[in-house]
Order: structure tokens, then sequence, then C-alpha cells
């Protein structure tokens, strides 16, 4: 059975930021996923869409070893594990979580610190960067999603569409080859939906390369360069939004897409 | 009934003034209480093999112990442990300065230790798993996010049930009357032996005791609340 | 000079022979400060004006925030005094209703407390419910109150009593003897490692006992649940 849909990829012209190879995954004896692979360049935003249970989650999980493969070859931005061969080592997966940052679904954001510090944590720790150096980068970070001058509060305070916005600075901040969003909508009340969803079109505007996780589909067709259909772990259809979301070709996509109940955006 | 008011009131002084040795012994307990409990629990946490299931087996064996039996069991070995330490470090045996307080210290501290590593446990689970994968997710090691994320939360979490075991400890230390430390219940028992009024000397011990357990409680409760305030949303609500 | 396996051979049996003892001064205590405990756990969850409340917040106060052996010893030089200035002697009685007297107004302290963090968690549905389908106030305590705050409590209440039966061994300070007290006595007779292995013993003991008791309660809290799950 094709995985792809007759639509056609883009091809890109340098080597792609993210590559994934041959991924599976299993849980307790059920496989989650089944065989996935593609690939993300430079500046590109992807969206993966997928009723629940079709492991686009975990996929996504995957890419910054948050969840082991058992097997696939994961490379970001020149660095590579590859499941297949073993357990990859600490140093390699920590080289390849510094390329990658994550905004999740429950926002996470470090409880005990500040807005300020949540943002520059990274940077002070693991960048190794001085604190004027760490703040001066946060305080763009934070203009950039619109949340300057909230610097001293802490994240139970702060409303969740709040949370997110600065959840999402965190990983501007770290400047890192890809953020990953894992349903970064799903958790917030409807209102607060849309300023996180303006948020990122933000970023994808200036250029950063984004994978997303979402519901939103007239986000993903508004925002995104490529879409990708997962259903039971594999992907179903993959091309420009456009294509996938108003022409469906399986079944399976076209009962998802209506069962959604279609949002304001914008 | 008669009760020597005058005595009491002129005892309350010398009882206070054992209050030190009381809150010395209960501290130095504590810290190593502490120490027991973070090796017991980190090798529990983090599943070390055989580490584990041994602090497991060894912290059960203790909770089934009343504390006056280990109290007597260290203040008993003492002699013993100090004759065999001397032997491999070639000093002389010297019976009239024996560590009674370092065995009472021994004994309260590995009591309280067992029972602090559950707290210890209980705390660090309940420390929302997302706050160790967005740490990892920065790029944290294991290290890095529990000291800077994981564990100023765990103590924050952890202070009610750390309060009530140290009032607990405080209280044990009474104990160690019994086995030839000096701590305010001794010094009671001393001050009242000339005249038999143990009543009123006792009496007088158990309203220090009252007082200092009551003012630790409301301390504890204003440190929590304060340090706590980023645990908690202004409508109070916890989740997330 | 006894080796360690005539020691044991001596006084094991001793020890066993004085566990009765033991579970004298633990079983008392449990059922009187069950009672007490209900009593003053009620106290407390009635609102604030009447006195009664206060009194008891009080009285809890003290029996929690000061040591076990302090209050002992008040008991046992002060209650006499206390009935003496009501003109009873009462001189004859032994140790060890002093020490059960002492541990039961400790005990009920701690229940009330335990109680009533069970009572305020009860779920205010099942309450109503059963004033709906016509319970007059005994029976709903009785059929949906207590027993619901039992269960909730149980637990804490286990943890409780596994410390009065550890507590039971601080009673030959006043005299009461039980295992404590005995070995106490076979340790007097005895210098060399020998005491060692006695304290050994009775520590052995002492968990045998704890270990049955937190089976026997949590065979207790596994069987009620089950009857909530056939109830449904």
């Amino acid at each position: 059975m094709t995985e792809l849909s007759a639509s056609a990829e883009a091809t890109p012209a340098d080597a792609p930021v993210v590559s994934v190879r041959g991924l599976k995954k299993s849980f307790g004896g059920v496989e989650v996923i089944k065989d996935v692979s593609f690939e993300v360049s430079q500046g590109q935003v992807l969206s993966i869409l997928g009723p629940s249970g079709s492991g686009k989650t975990t996929m996504l999980r995957c890419i910054n070893a948050l969840e082991r493969p058992d097997s696939g070859l994961i490379t970001v931005d020149g660095v590579s594990l590859d499941y297949g061969k073993g357990k990859p080592r600490y140093r390699d997966i920590l080289a390849q979580r510094r390329k990658t940052a994550m905004v999740f679904q429950h926002y996470n954001l470090f409880k005990n610190k500040t807005v300020l510090h949540n943002v520059t944590e990274g940077l002070a720790v693991v960048q190794r960067k001085n604190k004027q150096e760490a703040e001066a980068i946060a305080g763009e970070a934070l203009e950039a999603v619109g949340m300057s001058g909230l610097e001293d509060r802490f994240p139970m305070h702060l409303s969740g569409g709040q949370q997110q916005r600065v959840s999402i600075a965190r990983a501007l901040a770290l400047n890192p080859s890809v953020i990953l969003f894992d349903e970064p909508t799903s958790a917030l009340d409807p209102e607060r939906v849309n300023e996180v969803l303006r948020t990122m079109k933000d970023i994808a505007s200036r250029g950063v390369t984004m994978i997303v996780v979402t519901h939103e589909i007239r986000f993903a067709r508004a925002v995104s360069d490529t879409v990708i259909f997962m259903d039971g772990g594999r992907i179903v259809e993959k091309g420009a939004p456009d294509k996938v979301i108003d022409h469906p070709q399986t079944d399976r996509l076209r009962e998802f897409l209506n069962s959604l109940a279609s949002r304001e955006f914008e | 009934m008669n009760l020597d008011v005058d005595f009491m009131l002129s005892d309350l002084p010398t009882v206070f003034a054992a209050l030190p040795s009381t809150l010395l012994l209960s501290l130095d307990s504590m810290f190593w209480a502490l120490v027991f409990a973070l090796i017991c629990g980190g090798a529990q946490l983090a599943r070390i093999p055989v580490l584990d299931k041994v602090t497991l087996v060894i912290n059960t064996f203790i909770k089934g112990i009343p504390l006056v039996v280990q109290l007597l069991f260290c203040y008993y070995a003492v002699p013993y442990a100090v004759k065999w330490f001397d032997a491999l470090v070639g000093r002389t045996y010297d019976p009239r300065h024996l560590p009674y307080f370092g065995a009472a210290v021994l004994a309260l501290a590995l009591n309280f230790g067992a029972y602090i590593t559950d707290v210890v446990i209980s705390s660090t689970r309940a420390v929302d798993r997302g706050q160790w994968e967005s740490a990892y997710a920065c790029g944290m090691t294991r290290f890095q996010a529990l000291r800077r994320v994981v564990a100023p939360q765990v103590i924050v979490i952890s202070l009610p049930n750390m309060t009530n075991y140290f009032i607990w400890l405080l209280k044990g230390t009474s104990l160690a009357s019994i086995v030839n430390v000096t701590e305010m219940l001794t010094t009671a028992r001393l001050s009242a032996s000339d005249g038999y009024q143990f009543l009123e000397a006792y009496i007088d011990a158990a309203i220090i005791y009252w007082i200092v357990c009551a003012v630790i409680e409301w301390a504890s409760g204003r440190l929590y609340r304060s340090a706590g305030r980023y645990l908690v949303a202004p409508n109070g609500a916890t989740a997330q | 000079m006894e080796t360690p396996l005539q020691i044991l051979s001596k006084v094991v049996p001793g020890i066993i022979s004085h566990i009765p003892q033991t579970l004298l001064y633990w079983f008392l205590p449990s059922v009187l400060a069950l009672a007490l405990g209900s009593l003053l756990c009620w106290a407390r969850v009635t609102n604030r004006r009447n006195p009664l409340y206060w009194i008891c917040t009080v009285v809890i106060s003290f029996f929690r925030g000061t040591p076990g052996i302090v209050q002992i010893y008040i008991v046992f030089f002060g209650l006499p005094k206390l009935i003496w200035a009501i003109g009873y002697d009462v001189s004859d009685w032994t140790a060890g209703v002093y020490f059960i007297i002492a541990t039961t107004l400790n005990l009920s302290c701690f229940m009330a407390e335990t109680l009533r963090g069970g009572y305020l968690a009860l779920d205010r549905g099942q309450v109503e419910a059963g004033l709906s389908i016509g319970f007059s106030r005994v029976q709903n305590f009785v059929h949906v109150i207590a027993p619901q705050t039992l269960k909730v409590a149980l637990l804490n209440i286990k943890n409780l009593e596994i410390d009065v039966l550890k507590d039971t061994s601080v009673a030959y300070t006043i005299g009461a003897v039980e295992i404590m007290g005995y070995a106490n006595r076979m340790i007097a007779l005895r210098s060399g490692l020998g005491q060692l292995w006695i304290l050994g013993a009775a520590a052995v003991i002492y968990f045998v006992m704890c270990a049955v008791l937190e089976i026997a309660f949590n065979l207790m809290v596994r069987r009620i649940s089950r009857y909530e799950e056939v109830a449904r």
C-alpha cells in the first residue's frame, strides 16, 4: 500500500534540516508507528494532521529523543541518530536535543522560575551564555511573542495563552535548527487559541523551520509549506496544503476533515 | 490537688536552658536522616539495580522496630564500636568519654531517615513529568534538569511532610533521656529528684515542647505559603 | 561465657511469653481511642462557636505537641493526685493502667485528626443521597457517613496502630512489664555482646508483629474496597 498521495513534494535545493527514515515504534506490543519517512527543508513549515492514536505526537517526540524509536534514522542539522544500530550514545542524544526545541501541549514552563528565567535558562545552562547576553536574547524573543513587560511573573499566574507564548519564546531564544510544536493549542480555551496561532504565523514568516502537530486545519492550510496526514502509524497523504486539504485523495482523510468542526482563524 | 506552683515557675528556666541541646540533637539527627533518605530515595527513584531493593529492605526493617530498641541497641553497641575503632586507628580506649550523643543521633537518623525516604520519593514523583521533559527538550542533562528545575520544586512540595517528621523527631529526642544523653527531659528529671517534684518538672517540660512544636509548625506554614506561591494559580487551582 | 545461641534460647521464649502483655497494651488503647477519638472528631467538625470545639482543639494540640513519654510520666504522677483530690486512693493500681490511660488519651487525639481528614474528604453527594432516600440522621450516619469516613481514614489509622504497637516499648519506664521490660531485665543480668543479641531478638519480634499488623490492615483495606465494587 503506497503511503504517498499523488501530489508532488517540494524538492529541496540544499540538504534537509530534518530527515526521518524508516521510523518504527511500538508500545507494549502495539505498533504505533509503522515505518515513516519524510524530510523538512530549511525555513519550511510542516504540519502533521491525524486522528488521535495515529502516532503523530509519538513521532514528533522521536525527533528530539523524548521517545526512543525501535528503529529508524533521524537526522537533525547534521546530527544523526541511528536507532537500528542499538542504543545511541547519551552524548549524541544531547547533541540532537540541542539542535531542536519543543513547544508542548501543556506548555511545561518551569514552575519555579519567572518568565524571564524560563527563557534564559536554556541559554545560560546549556549554551553557557553570560547573563547579559542571555537576557538580551530573551528580551527579543519575548518581544517577538508579545510578552514583554511580564518578565517577573510566575507561569502559574499567567493565562494558558500567555504561558504558551512564553513557551514559544523559550524555544525561539535557543535558536534551534527546528522548533517542534506538539498540539500547541489543544489545551487552550477557545478565546486563547488565536493569539497563539497568530504568534506561530509570525514565527513562520521569519523563516524558522517548524514541524507542527495540530488539529487546526485552517492554520495548517494558511501557514504550512507541506502537510502530512497520518493514520494508524503511517503517512497516508502528503503534499502542498491546498492540495491535501482541499482535495483529499483517500476516504480516511476525507472523513477526518469532515469530522473536525471548523474554527475561525484570523 | 496540691501542685507546687512555685517550683514549677522556678524550674521553668532550668528546663528551658536545656532546649538548645534538644534542638541540637534534633537538627543533627534531621541532617543525617536527610542524607540517609536522599541516598535511599535516590536509589529507588533512579532504579539503581540492587541498591534500590537493598534500601527498601533496610527501611522496611527499620520501620518495624521501635525507636527505643534502636536507641538502646546503639547505646549498648557504643563501647564495642569505639574499642574496635580505637584498635583500628591506634588510640587508647577511654571509657569516660564515650560518644553516647553520637549513638543517639545514629539511632534517630536511621529511624527517621527510613520514613523521610518515602517523603523524598513521593515528593519527587509529584513533580509533573512535563517539567523534566521540557528541561530535556532544552538540551539539559539529567543532572541539570534535577538541580535547576526539579529539586527546587521537590523541596517546596515536601515541606509540610518534612515539618511533620521534624516535629516527630523533636519529640523523639525525649527518648534519648533513656540512653544517657542530656536534653530537656533528662534535665527536668534531674532538677526534680531532690524534692520529688517530678510532676511539676514534667509539666514544665511538656509546656516547653508544646510551644516549640507550635512555633515550628507556624513558621513552616508561613514558609510554605510564601515559597510555594508559584505553585498555585491566583484562583487557587494547582493544575496547569 | 555464653554463646549467642545459648542466650537466645533462654531469652526468646521469655520475650514471646510477654507478647500477650504487649498486645494488651496495644489493643485496649486502640479500642478506647476509637471511641474517644470519634467524640473529639465530632467536636472538631461542629461549628466554631461551640466552646467544645475550642476545648478539644487545645487538648488535641497538647497531646500532639508533646512527647509521648512526657505524657506517660504526667499521667503516672499526676492522675493519682487528681483522683486523690476527689477522695479515692489508687495507690494499688498497677503501672500498666496508667500506661493504657496515657496511650488512650494520646491516640484519641491522633485518631480525631485522622477521622476528621476522612470526614472532610467525604463526598457530600453520598450524604445527600442517603437523606433523600429517607434515612434518619442516625441511619445516615451508620450507613453512609461512618463507613465512608473509615474507608478514607483507614490507611492512616493503619500507620497509627503500628506506631501504638511500637510505642508499647516505652511502658517499662514506668514499670509496666511487657517485651522491653523483660528484655531490659535480661540485659541487666548480662554484660558483653549478649546484650546486643537480646535487643536484636526483641527487634525481630517487634518487626514480625508489625508486619502481621500491616498485612492484616492491607487485607482489610482491600476487602472494604472490594465490597464497594460489588455494591455498585
